[in-house]
């Protein structure tokens, strides 16, 4: 019988066995899936992601050579 | 009076076709030719192949749009470039074949000043024996392959609900494809799709790629600042594929697929095959197939293009070592070298060479993906070219005079929603912004990349931003009100 707390984890348990691929990799815990779901945080999360792709998008915007600097 | 001419009406033939229309003055011409009487929004195809979004809604005619917004539209399909015009005259020109019903087949001339290529990709099928909505596996990357994979799709679940389980084999289908991303996206939609029905314990879902490691996606990968770690994609893929659990073969180029069978080998020789009940398989890229040629009437396809078909632009192709790959070796202003009057745009234009290490197995295959040239970056290359060829035009064709207009891919980045399940409270999406796409390690040293614009998070935020870009970019594309201020 297990008497470790069961890990709060996203993956099943069952399909993570020791020494497979799987066992290696990180994994969020349950508040991390939470929070991805979570609607006031991801509204936040919503400006706070669009605001970061539109200063991108604006520094990959095309940059003009004076004639004949081609 | 100037007259350009676009071939392709993707996404970055319409962004280029539609931004020279607003830049220069109605006395010079814009024409477009291409063979689809319709747009297609092609990131939405991920959600049209498992059903959750109607084919109308990616798709709309072309016509009404161009005509009022004052662009020549030729329903056609470009089959050879004439730089030099011919015997009889020496305007270039390019000849056409008509798709439009009516017209099918019938050959026209069709005469330039400027020519721009943004005929895409051809899905290379042939590439693999069996691959392809022909063969035996599914595809995404057009609307109607969309629609067909979603049926197949829906009727995997239809057993699924009667207690059959099944194998869906979802990736990429050789060694040198690009477009992970889209396979991505459209494995997790599935995973979302399946368990949202409680099904989830019937379906094996294995992922299927010819990456190093996972989250390479053509790139090398990207590097994000994370919990006080600069962490490589490579962690955040593996623990997404995991925690859904998605099993994952990398470092494969499908040999052959068979119906309900995919062959592989890997990077390590070892060759093996997978069954399936359900498989969709991005092919691998090439150019359309374009000829041209000179004055005389000789062939310079060479001239032109690489021998993979796509155009030849202001890079560096010289052959180099991976460790000798420079920022400087991608093209900024996407203009051919031998013939200044033609310019390429989006995934048209020959890449340099890969972004990613080449690979091969002891047997010569190459395993390793090709460059991606992602929707934003083919829109940021239309909009440059665009400007370049205004100003050109507007300067009376003297280039020395003219202002260029740079967007190399080593100094632009890209925004990436990759969606992982459609809904508006219970979806979620990857947000992903990469800059530059090309690392540029003289300038990012270590990893190449600006850890401030390259970043990446899971939720349901970055979903609604997927489902503001559908709309958006749908908008933008039918030039309504306000559409020039929208981004590439
Ligand atoms: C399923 C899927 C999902 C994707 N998701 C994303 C995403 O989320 N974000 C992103 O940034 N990118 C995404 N991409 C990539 C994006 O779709 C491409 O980068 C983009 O379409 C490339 O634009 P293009 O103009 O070069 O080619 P295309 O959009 O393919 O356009 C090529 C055009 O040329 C026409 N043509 C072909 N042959 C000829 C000819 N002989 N003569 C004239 N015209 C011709 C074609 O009919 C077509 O209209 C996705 C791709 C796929 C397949």
């Amino acid at each position: 019988m297990a008497r470790g707390k069961k890990p709060n984890i996203a993956a099943k348990e069952d399909e993570i066995f020791p020494y497979t691929q799987a066992y290696y990799t990180a994994l969020p815990t349950g508040v991390i899936q939470w929070i991805r779901g979570c609607i006031i945080w991801q509204l936040f999360r919503f400006v706070v992601v669009n605001y970061r792709m539109i200063s991108m998008i604006q520094k990959s915007h095309p940059h003009a050579h004076k004639p004949g600097h081609h | 009076m100037a007259r350009v001419v676009v071939m392709g009406a993707g996404i970055s033939g319409h962004t280029a076709a539609t931004r020279l229309r607003s830049f220069l003055p109605k006395k010079h011409e814009v024409v477009v030719v291409s063979p689809n009487a319709q747009w297609n929004w092609v990131p939405s195809n991920v959600w049209v192949g498992v059903g959750t979004l109607k084919v109308k809604d990616v798709l709309f005619d072309l016509a009404p749009v161009y005509k009022k917004a004052g662009i020549v539209f030729r329903q056609a399909k470009a089959i050879s470039i004439h730089p030099e015009g011919d015997k009889d005259s020496s305007s270039p020109y390019i000849t056409v074949e008509y798709t439009e019903p009516g017209k099918v087949g019938h050959s026209e001339k069709v005469t330039y000043d400027y020519l721009i290529n943004s005929t895409g990709p051809k899905l290379n099928f042939a590439a693999t024996p069996g691959l392809g909505p022909e063969g035996h596996s599914h595809s995404i990357c057009t609307a109607d392959h969309a629609l067909h994979a979603s049926k197949d799709f829906l009727a995997a679940i239809e057993k699924m609900k009667k207690g059959q389980k099944q194998t869906f084999l979802i990736g990429v289908g050789h060694g040198m494809a690009t477009c992970q991303g889209a396979a991505f996206e459209y494995i997790f939609n599935v995973e979302f799709e399946i368990r949202r029905r409680g099904l989830r314990d019937l379906a094996n879902i294995v992922f299927i790629t010819n990456e190093h490691e996972v989250g390479d996606f053509g790139m090398g990968g990207v590097h994000l600042l994370r919990g006080g770690y600069y962490t490589h994609s490579k962690i955040f893929a593996e623990s997404f594929y995991t925690e859904k659990g998605i099993k994952m073969i990398t470092r494969a180029h499908v040999t052959k697929v068979e119906a309900g069978v995919a062959h592989f080998v890997n990077l390590a020789d070892e060759e093996h095959k997978i069954e399936f009940d359900f498989a969709m398989l991005i092919p691998p890229f090439a150019g359309v197939g374009l000829t041209a040629f000179d004055k005389s009437g000789k062939e310079i396809k060479e001239t032109l293009f690489a021998p993979n078909g796509l155009m030849k632009v202001d890079a560096d192709y010289t052959p180099k070592a991976y460790e000798e790959w420079k920022a400087a070796d991608w093209p900024k202003f996407y203009q051919n070298p031998a013939y200044n009057n033609i310019f390429v745009t989006g995934i048209a234009f020959a890449p340099p060479h890969f972004i990613s290490k080449p690979m091969k197995n002891s047997a010569g295959t190459m395993i390793n993906p090709t460059p991606p040239r992602t929707g934003m970056v083919s829109g940021i290359i239309a909009l440059a070219v665009a400007q370049t060829v205004a100003s050109i035009v507007k300067h009376g064709g003297d280039q020395a005079k003219a202002t260029f207009f740079s967007a190399s891919m080593a100094e632009i980045g890209a925004a990436c929603v990759a969606s992982a399940g459609k809904n508006f409270l219970s979806g979620r999406a990857a947000g992903i912004t990469v800059y530059p796409v090309v690392p540029d390690y003289e300038k990012f040293p270590v990893f190449g990349r600006d850890p401030k614009f390259t970043t990446g998070e899971i939720g349901l935020g970055a979903h609604w931003i997927k489902i503001v870009i559908h709309h958006m970019f749908i908008w933008k594309a039918k030039m309504k009100p306000g559409w020039t201020f929208l981004p590439e």
